[in-house]
């Protein structure tokens, strides 16, 4: 598959400003402010708690793999087992894909090493669990025996993830979960503490490390919104002579260069 | 240099993706992709490798020590082991269909594993009932709203629900009742999932596609800070 020259134009029109804010950004040009995040801040509220019980958190990256949801997670991850570092907390990490395993394994002990508590992290816990049901029964069942404090959901879900957010709830866990599928969405919001939504899972990253250069991709994201915000108004105007005046000369002309 | 390399690597990966996709027709580089696709199979398997040594670490080391369910993971090793032996005699000996070691692969993977999968799987009618217990209990106005909209929703959906309002199909060519027919439970379930929810998911989808799109460049040019990809 190719693509189409129209696609290969909003390609550039809705990267071009994501590039562009982001070296202005790290040029230093301009503050730019980001709403709090309910679910992003619960985190280390999450952890927190975790702390106080004394009791182990769950960071699942549910079936995600080598893909943008899979590194999303995974610097999300490492976020959060730089947290449980710092606070000496155990941190298990159930992986469904072989080839997000490895960058799991090295995002978690390189939080424990950043913190100088190397002897803390575990090559075990980072576990390999195979098949998506095998993985839902498998992360059921560590939740349960390790009766995890806190429990995080980033990533790419299927049908396992009601099953996996109502064992975390069982067990008493404060859960934050965080999906761009916007089939599990409702499942998490119903039973999760907090859910991050579409577009908040990718933009997690910037929120939480506040770095100038990231913060500058989602003034770039906003503005690929209003672009597109205004295209869909534009594209409704032009659905709506269509239907209306289908013989207005450049409805069909402009329909034709849009499919070319 | 680690860093270096890795940047190099990555931008001329995802250049090579990238315009693959965007130049038109069968150019040049898409003949490569098979190729190309074949090495990052290569990676896969042994970043596999690296799961099942994980593997076997875990449970391996729970079996020796006899710590607490340590039965659980020897019936792993074993179930490992027994599926991986099987799968490979019945591949490389050419076994046709009906063959003892088709059976016994049969009997692993059809009547064992699946129906594992299926009992699994099943656990989700109960739990979607519990969590929609929470969900629908009316607290505020919203909720109300909410309630309302899944019970039009759920009727509409099974044809019991549907048989409720079923009758107003006959005013359909009435000249003056005609807009009876168009409130029947099945119509409005159509209505409020195509339209609403359509609307809703689409909103979240374009942000979604937007925010994919920025994280992909920020690991395509290496910009992303404060990460773990940023130290790698």
């Amino acid at each position: 598959m190719h693509a189409t020259y129209t696609m290969l134009i909003l390609t550039a029109v809705f990267s071009a400003p994501i590039v562009l804010y982001i070296l202005r950004a790290r040029a230093g040009k301009g503050e730019i402010y980001i709403r709090p995040i309910a679910g992003l801040s619960a985190i280390d509220e999450a952890v927190g708690r975790a702390t106080e019980m004394g009791r182990p958190v769950l960071y699942s990256t549910g079936l995600s793999w080598l893909s943008i949801e899979g590194l999303c997670s995974v610097a999300i991850l490492s976020h959060v087992a730089r947290l449980a570092a710092k606070y000496d907390l155990r941190i298990i990490v159930p992986v469904n894909s072989y080839l997000l395993y490895p960058i799991a394994e090295e995002a978690v002990r390189e939080a424990y090493a950043d913190a100088g508590k190397l002897d803390l992290f575990k090559a075990e816990d980072v576990i390999f669990i195979p098949g998506q049901f095998p993985y839902a029964a498998g992360v059921v069942g560590i939740m349960h025996r390790e009766r995890v404090a806190a429990t995080f959901f980033f990533g790419y879900f299927a049908a396992e993830s009601l099953i996996l957010a109502e064992a975390g709830s069982q067990v008493g866990a404060i859960q934050v979960a965080g999906t761009p599928d916007i089939l599990q969405i409702p499942f998490f919001i119903t039973a999760c503490d907090y859910t991050i939504i579409g577009e908040e899972f990718y933009a997690a990253t910037a929120y939480l490390t506040h770095e100038p250069t990231m913060i500058g991709s989602l003034r770039g994201q906003d503005i690929g919104k209003m672009i597109l915000a205004t295209l869909t108004v534009l594209l409704l105007v032009f659905g709506l002579l269509m239907a209306f005046a289908p013989n207005v000369f450049f409805s069909n002309w402009l329909l034709d260069l849009l499919l070319r | 240099m680690r860093r270096n390399i890795i940047i190099i690597l990555t931008f001329v990966g995802g250049l090579y993706y990238f315009l693959e996709f965007v130049l038109p027709g069968e150019t040049g580089i898409s003949k490569l992709i098979v190729e190309i696709g074949k090495v990052t199979l290569a990676i896969g398997a042994c970043a596999f490798l690296l799961g099942v040594i994980n593997l076997l670490r875990l449970h391996g080391t729970r079996v020796v020590l006899r710590r607490s369910g340590w039965h659980n993971s020897a019936a792993l090793i074993v179930a490992l082991f027994v599926m991986l032996i099987v799968h490979l005699v019945r591949y490389y000996s050419h076994a046709a269909e009906g063959d003892t070691v088709w059976r016994i692969y049969n009997l692993l993977w059809d009547n064992m594993r699946v129906p594992l999968d299926s009992t699994i799987f099943s656990l989700l009618a109960f739990y979607i009932v519990s969590a929609a217990y929470r969900s629908f209990r009316i607290k505020s106005g919203e909720a109300a709203v909410m309630m309302a909209a899944a019970v039009v929703v759920m009727l509409g959906q099974i044809p019991t629900g549907q048989e409720v309002t079923l009758w107003l199909k006959g005013y359909e060519n009435d000249p003056g009742l005609w807009w009876l027919s168009r409130i029947r439970v099945d119509t409005i379930r159509e209505w409020l999932m195509q339209y609403w929810n359509g609307a809703a998911q689409r909103g979240i989808l374009f942000g979604a596609a937007i925010g994919g799109l920025a994280m992909s460049l920020r690991i395509w040019l290496s910009l992303e800070r404060g990460s773990f990809f940023d130290r790698q």
